[in-house]
């Protein structure tokens, strides 16, 4: 019944596509503005300066729609460069067979002249693996971000001051540097082990936490905002729809009023564009999710980022990086034992990513990116119960080359390689070696 | 700065529904819109987008309204000004042109290639009367500064100059009639020689 459900709903949207009419990027927001992607996307997701205002000031420019609706598909191909462990065991089920992946769909609009939102769900079809070996499809409520803006002047200069509600720490960042929107844009939509650790700040807490702030966008030049989070429970739960409470999965975070902030100085001259920031959380995490009473541990996480695009025709370079620092407290769960809880009182991770990208008359990309996380020896926090080096080391990089026959369509192609993994350069317990994980990701993405 | 937010919140509401804007909607527009893409009082170092600042109101004003009406249909115009003329009013539009026209234009432009330089000059001046080019002065005026319905020319971006010369050689502008028929006569490298002249002025 779901699989005809599912397999009518492709038919009926892969329909709508082939409408010539139909537009595109999030494509309401193109309906809405008249605009084509490429005024506010480099290439999709990466926003340009104009992408950016549009963000900042609550998705208010142009003219409401009835139906502020768009969608997006993803259909890819994944590859292992080995797929099995030292008992023989696979590490993912369907390589090299081609899948339908992921169908997002977006209400995606203005609202009135002061209120915008950009909520998206997502219906993942390989989503995770049963005990059988078979694989199960998931839907759940993607990245959320409602704005309320006015526009005021300020010592002249025009100033956008916005509240905004999101599900998802950063996804309400209007640089592509910080983790909601960073590189790489998508990978692999098949359930394979990640690298098992990173700081909370970087997509730790995505669509489990509802966050609630105010920010200001100085004459295009500084941006301030302050949001407070909580678990999205109660009132907020509609924010985390499809997530594991069930199951307990969630993390638990104590309190509404862990603290997320973000100040960005941004320059624009001619075909340039340049940010510098610095971003940060703290967060006070319940050691157990099945039981969010008495003391928490505390991350915190502070970050620099920065941002550098040249915008024009037909040559437009990007590049992003950023820094985190990850402080962890275990003053709730550590054990001198090293047997219940983390072994220190305190550890602390390092993640370091930059990413360059070239776009030829926006058709023809190649992306490199390099990333690197580092930190504390703690048998306990950074066991995976398979990695030797109880350390939550990850490094390695990215290659990617694009092809966007139109805007709204992209076909990549996307080679990640692993120099260290979960601890380790060597062989891990399952006899795998860091670049047996390299993973080799085909994918045509497109929204309508 | 609290109070400034809650007293903006509330006196923001009556200000955007009483649509007496007044007369500074011009430069209020240009600071919130038209500024993002081509500078504040219209003067920008990116090539994308044209210089603002100066331009003749009246061809100002025929451009904002063959975007809205999608008359003007070249690539940038497509991805951009549709969707921005599509909320201008008339009066909106005059507003704007009346402010562009009044900011002083700038003249960034340096010469690079001093031949290229001197054979745009002496086609802006003279034309090419064996080719029926008329000379660009004339309806442009000595320095390229615009009159009325045409256009300024002088210190805008070489690039953009280039691309809207030869977006001349198809049907993109239907309405700048006398230049479909005066780029007939050029060749690319004339338009690159002109493009070098102008962006200099």
């Amino acid at each position: 019944m779901r699989q005809t459900f599912i397999k009518i709903l492709f038919l009926a949207l892969t329909g709508l596509y082939l409408i010539p009419s139909v537009s595109f990027a999030v494509p309401s927001f193109a309906r809405q503005t008249g605009m084509d992607c490429a005024a506010c996307h480099t290439s999709f997701p990466e926003l340009t300066p104009f992408g950016r205002e549009f963000k900042l000031n609550g998705y208010t420019l142009g003219e409401r729609q009835l139906l502020p609706l768009a969608a997006m598909m993803q259909f890819s191909m994944t590859s292992l460069a080995k797929n099995h462990d030292n008992t023989g065991a696979k590490l993912m089920m369907r390589e090299n067979d081609p899948q339908f992946d992921v169908l997002s769909l977006f209400a995606a609009g203005k609202l009135n002249d002061h209120a915008g939102m950009f909520i998206q769900w997502t219906y993942t079809n390989n989503s995770e693996q049963r005990e059988d070996g078979s694989i199960r499809g998931h839907s759940q409520l993607d990245n959320t971000d409602i704005r309320f803006v006015v526009n005021h002047d300020i010592f002249g200069k025009n100033t956008v001051f916005g509240l905004n509600l999101n599900n998802n720490p950063s996804a309400q960042d209007a640089w592509n540097t910080t983790p909601a929107w960073g590189f790489p844009f998508n990978g692999p939509n098949l359930p394979i082990p990640g690298p098992a650790f990173a700081t909370v700040i970087d997509g730790g807490l995505g669509q489990q936490v509802a966050g609630l702030g105010g920010y200001f966008w100085y004459d295009r030049h500084l941006y301030g905002e302050l949001s407070l989070y909580g678990n999205a429970n109660h009132f907020f739960r509609a924010l985390s729809a499809g997530q594991p409470w069930d199951k307990h999965e969630v993390t638990r975070v104590d309190g509404r009023d862990n603290p997320y902030w973000r100040l960005a100085w941004n320059e624009e001259w001619g075909a340039h564009s340049l940010m510098v920031g610095t971003y940060g959380m703290q967060v006070d995490i319940f050691p157990d999710n099945t039981n969010p009473h008495g003391p928490t541990n505390r991350f915190t996480d502070t970050a620099l980022d920065a941002q550098y695009q040249y915008l024009s025709d037909p040559h437009i370079i990007s590049l992003q990086t950023t820094y985190i620092h990850e402080k962890q407290d275990y003053k709730a769960s550590f054990d001198p034992t090293c047997s219940a809880g983390p072994c220190n009182t305190h550890d602390h991770l390092n993640t370091f990513k930059a990413k360059a990208s070239y776009l030829y008359d926006r058709k023809y990309g190649a992306s490199l990116a390099y990333f690197n996380t580092t930190g504390s020896n703690d048998a306990i926090a950074f066991s995976t119960g398979d990695n030797l080096v109880t350390k939550p080391d990850n490094q390695g990089y990215v290659v990617q080359f694009d092809y966007n026959p139109w805007t709204f369509a992209r076909v990549s192609l996307q080679y990640t390689g692993y120099t260290k993994w979960d601890g380790s350069r060597q062989t891990d317990g399952l006899g795998l070696k860091p670049s047996d994980r390299n993973t080799l990701f085909l994918n045509t993405w497109f929204a309508f | 700065m609290n109070y400034r937010i809650w007293m903006s919140l509330g006196v923001i509401g009556l200000i955007a529904s009483s649509s007496a804007l007044g007369a500074d909607m011009g430069s209020k527009l240009d600071r919130q819109l038209c500024s993002i893409c081509h500078g504040p009082g219209g003067t920008t170092t990116s090539e994308l987008f044209p210089q603002l600042a100066g331009e003749p109101a009246p061809y100002f004003i025929n451009q904002m309204k063959a975007f809205r009406d999608k008359s003007r249909a070249d690539e940038n115009a497509r991805r951009f000004m549709w969707g921005i003329s599509s909320r201008l009013s008339d009066e909106d539009i005059q507003q704007l042109a009346a402010y562009y026209e009044s900011q002083p234009p700038v003249h960034p432009g340096k010469i690079s290639d001093q031949s290229k330089y001197e054979l745009g000059k002496n086609i802006f001046t003279n034309g090419h009367p064996d080719k029926g080019v008329p000379p660009c002065m004339a309806c442009h005026g000595e320095k390229g500064q615009g009159k009325e319905t045409t256009p300024r020319l002088g210190g805008q971006h070489e690039a953009y100059l280039k691309r809207q010369l030869k977006v001349f050689y198809g049907n993109e502008r239907p309405a700048a009639t006398a230049m479909h028929e005066v780029v007939k006569g050029l060749s690319e490298s004339d338009i690159e020689a002109i493009a070098h002249y102008l962006q200099a002025q």
